[in-house]
């Protein structure tokens, strides 16, 4: 049985998730050197050629969620970066894209994809746990809420808008773990997260208690959720 | 033993409209001039002018004009901000049983495809549009009514969860997908629901709205592009209908399809709010005929349904869209005013002391042997005399439905409130006349702006 979850422990965690985001860091060689890569490969190395209907200005944001499958994916085959990489590159991503489109400085970017890089690990772990007894997709979902996460730091969010671009995220499914299009899965949740984050910085309100509310993501999708990932999920958020 | 999504394509496919009976064609035609109404009326809030920026900022440019905005915006851009429009005002439609509120998902998904789909846009007829609308209603309402009350009662915002699905099925019969497509669509759009009860309150519900009517047509779009999904998906162990409900009823999803038609119980709200409110608001405008002194009133008992204080048991809102979610402020103005509308629902209409005053009053007794549309509302006054009010049915429940010449009321009055919107009279004759014209009457009034 699922134990009793507090809605004032599910203000902490959503106040540290975006605490985690939104904390200033100082850019590590790894982030630095895959944000180059990345770069470079939005260019030309995948061979992606954007839709004519995008404007030119804003191409990189406009076709950002088309190609981020294909260079997430090249990007986790890099021999150097070691497994369980995903959410990491797709961040670094996000920032890329956003840096290109003129909405951030190349400096706020890279802090940006820093600042991803451990809680979205954390997140990832967090629902791969929570979520296991079920067959929703617990990748999509933490991949939504990666990108917007990451995406509304670039975008200049507040904490307020951060949270509400988090709310957003933790209102939809990402797919189901198997025999639903996983091709699908990773350009529909980064467009998505992408878009919760415009979203929430114009105003846009959502759930405050998001992930452990009455009736919030885990009380729906996992109701049988125990709390100890949920205790060494915020645990290990205070810490970094 | 065949899937279920392959069965509900087979069913959709062999619906035809124009030989359904006149009182389901006019039920859809009725549901259509709600909808399209009380979507002219969102246009006008917040949420609806932040969807139109978010996707400015992301360059979501494409075919779709927005009524009273100077943009034209891509298929899945525009399917969030009609989608948003029509629910933020939470005055749309509602089938009673399920809880869903039918028409703004599949119509926010079919709306953009009247610019984005080429030459079908242009071609459709006016029957291809009320049938892709009415069959994507029905199937939403159908796959609720599969898993209700269970399903809500966990926390989902079925609107939202059912009509991903019922918006996949709208686009795929507009697009003219193949049964095996349509089945696709669906069951790629079951792993793409969206909502839960804990946003209710904020922006984020009519979101849900939105974000489910983009899905759906992201759904019907790959299906038609060939995506891969498991055909199973909706109805095996661990698919949508399993993870969504702890129980259901897999018949109600096929039984008599086509000849009994759900959509037929859809109702059209006479209040801006949730729909549990309505009872209190109906014994509220009694109650304002009476001439009460409420300054020498301590309390004013409300028996209704536990569903009142669950979904809008909210005492003191701030915000328009809280507001919405208590009951008691509700009542309250309703008391004051002599009226429930989209006036009462401004940032200076709730913060009156009046209804302040009159609300703090409000003892809610939940009591499950009240119906969902009844209420029971009782007065000590100060010389000791006991007021009393009892509504068994509320205004626009099934049992006691909008007339014609009120649900024309309502158009004209949402209508009214979009200055960019043609007339309520407009629109009622545009939607009421579509079964025998072409698309091009129905393009106009949504965007009166652009070329039909």
């Amino acid at each position: 049985m699922r134990c009793d979850i507090s809605t004032d422990s599910d203000i902490d965690m959503a106040e540290a998730i975006v605490r985690a985001y939104l904390r200033p860091v100082k850019v590590g060689e790894r982030i630095a050197a895959a944000f180059l890569a990345t770069s470079a490969g939005y260019d030309d190395a995948d061979g992606y050629r954007p839709r004519a209907s995008v404007r030119r200005e804003v191409m990189p944001l406009g076709d950002l969620y088309e190609r981020s499958a294909r260079l997430g994916a090249l990007l986790d085959r890099r021999p150097d970066w070691g497994p369980g990489v995903s959410l990491r590159s797709i961040s670094i991503m996000v920032a890329v894209g956003l840096q290109r489109a003129g909405f951030t400085g190349t400096e706020a970017a890279l802090e940006a994809a820093e600042a991803a890089a451990r809680p979205n690990s954390l997140i990832s772990d967090f629902f791969a746990k929570e979520l296991r007894g079920t067959t929703w997709n617990a990748l999509g979902i933490s991949i939504r809420i990666s990108v917007a996460l990451t995406a509304s730091r670039l975008l200049g969010g507040t904490a307020a808008q951060t949270r509400n671009s988090l709310a957003l995220s933790c209102a939809a499914a990402g797919g189901f773990a198997s025999g639903f299009a996983s091709e699908l899965v990773l350009p529909l949740t980064v467009r998505d997260g992408i878009s919760n984050a415009f979203l929430a910085r114009k105003g846009f309100t959502g759930a405050l208690h998001p992930i452990m509310g009455r009736r919030g993501l885990l009380a729906v999708m996992a109701p049988d959720a125990e709390p100890g990932p949920i205790q060494e999920l915020g645990a290990r958020l205070r810490e970094i | 033993m065949v899937a279920l999504a392959s069965e509900l394509a087979d069913r959709v496919s062999t619906v035809d409209y124009r030989a359904l009976p006149d009182s389901v064609r006019r039920e859809a035609g009725r549901g259509l001039a709600n909808i399209v109404a009380v979507t002219m009326a969102g246009l006008m809030q917040e949420a609806s002018e932040i969807a139109v920026q978010a996707s400015v900022d992301m360059a979501e440019f494409g075919e779709v004009p927005i009524l009273g905005k100077d943009v034209q915006l891509s298929e899945g851009a525009a399917a969030m901000v009609i989608g948003v429009a029509a629910h933020v005002d939470d005055y749309d439609d509602t089938h009673l049983e399920t809880v869903i509120h039918p028409s703004a998902v599949p119509f926010a998904a079919l709306v953009p495809l009247l610019w984005s789909s080429g030459s079908i846009g242009a071609t459709a007829s006016g029957n291809d549009f009320l049938r892709a609308y009415l069959l994507g209603c029905e199937v939403e309402l159908r796959l609720g009514r599969a898993m209700s009350p269970s399903h809500y009662d966990r926390g989902w915002h079925i609107t939202g969860t059912c009509g991903v699905v019922g918006a996949a099925v709208s686009a795929a019969c507009f697009l003219h997908l193949s049964r095996e497509q349509t089945a696709r669509a669906i069951a790629l759009a079951t792993g793409m629901t969206v909502g839960q009860r804990e946003s209710f309150g904020t922006m984020a519900k009519s979101w849900h709205v939105g974000q489910a009517a983009k899905n759906g047509l992201t759904a019907a779009r790959a299906a038609a592009a060939g995506t891969a999904v498991a055909g199973d998906v909706l109805d095996r162990r661990g698919g949508y209908l399993d993870m969504l409900s702890g129980r259901i009823d897999q018949e109600a999803v096929l039984n008599e399809f086509g000849d009994d038609w759900l959509f037929g119980e859809d109702t059209y709200k006479p209040y801006p709010c949730g729909i549990v409110a309505h009872p209190l608001i109906d014994a509220g405008l009694v109650l304002h005929g009476k001439s009460i002194d409420w300054a020498g009133v301590d309390v004013l008992d409300v028996r209704c349904n536990p569903l009142v204080p669950e979904l809008m048991g909210a005492r003191s809102p701030s915000t328009p869209l809280e507001a919405r979610f208590s009951a008691v402020h509700d009542m309250a103005s309703a008391v004051v005013d002599g009226y429930f509308d989209l006036r009462s629902l401004t940032e200076g209409a709730i913060s009156r002391g009046s209804v302040a005053r009159i609300r703090d009053k409000i003892r809610l007794l939940d009591d499950p042997d009240v119906a969902r549309d009844a209420a029971e509302v009782s007065v000590r006054l100060d010389g000791g005399e006991l007021v009393e009010a009892a509504v068994q049915h509320a205004r626009g429940s099934a049992a006691r439905p909008l007339t014609t010449e009120e649900l024309h009321n309502k158009v004209d009055m949402a209508a009214e409130r979009n200055p960019d919107a043609p007339s309520g009279q407009e629109v009622w004759e545009t939607v009421m006349s579509l079964e025998v014209s072409d698309l091009r009457s129905l393009r106009k009034i949504l965007h009166k702006g652009v070329m039909a």
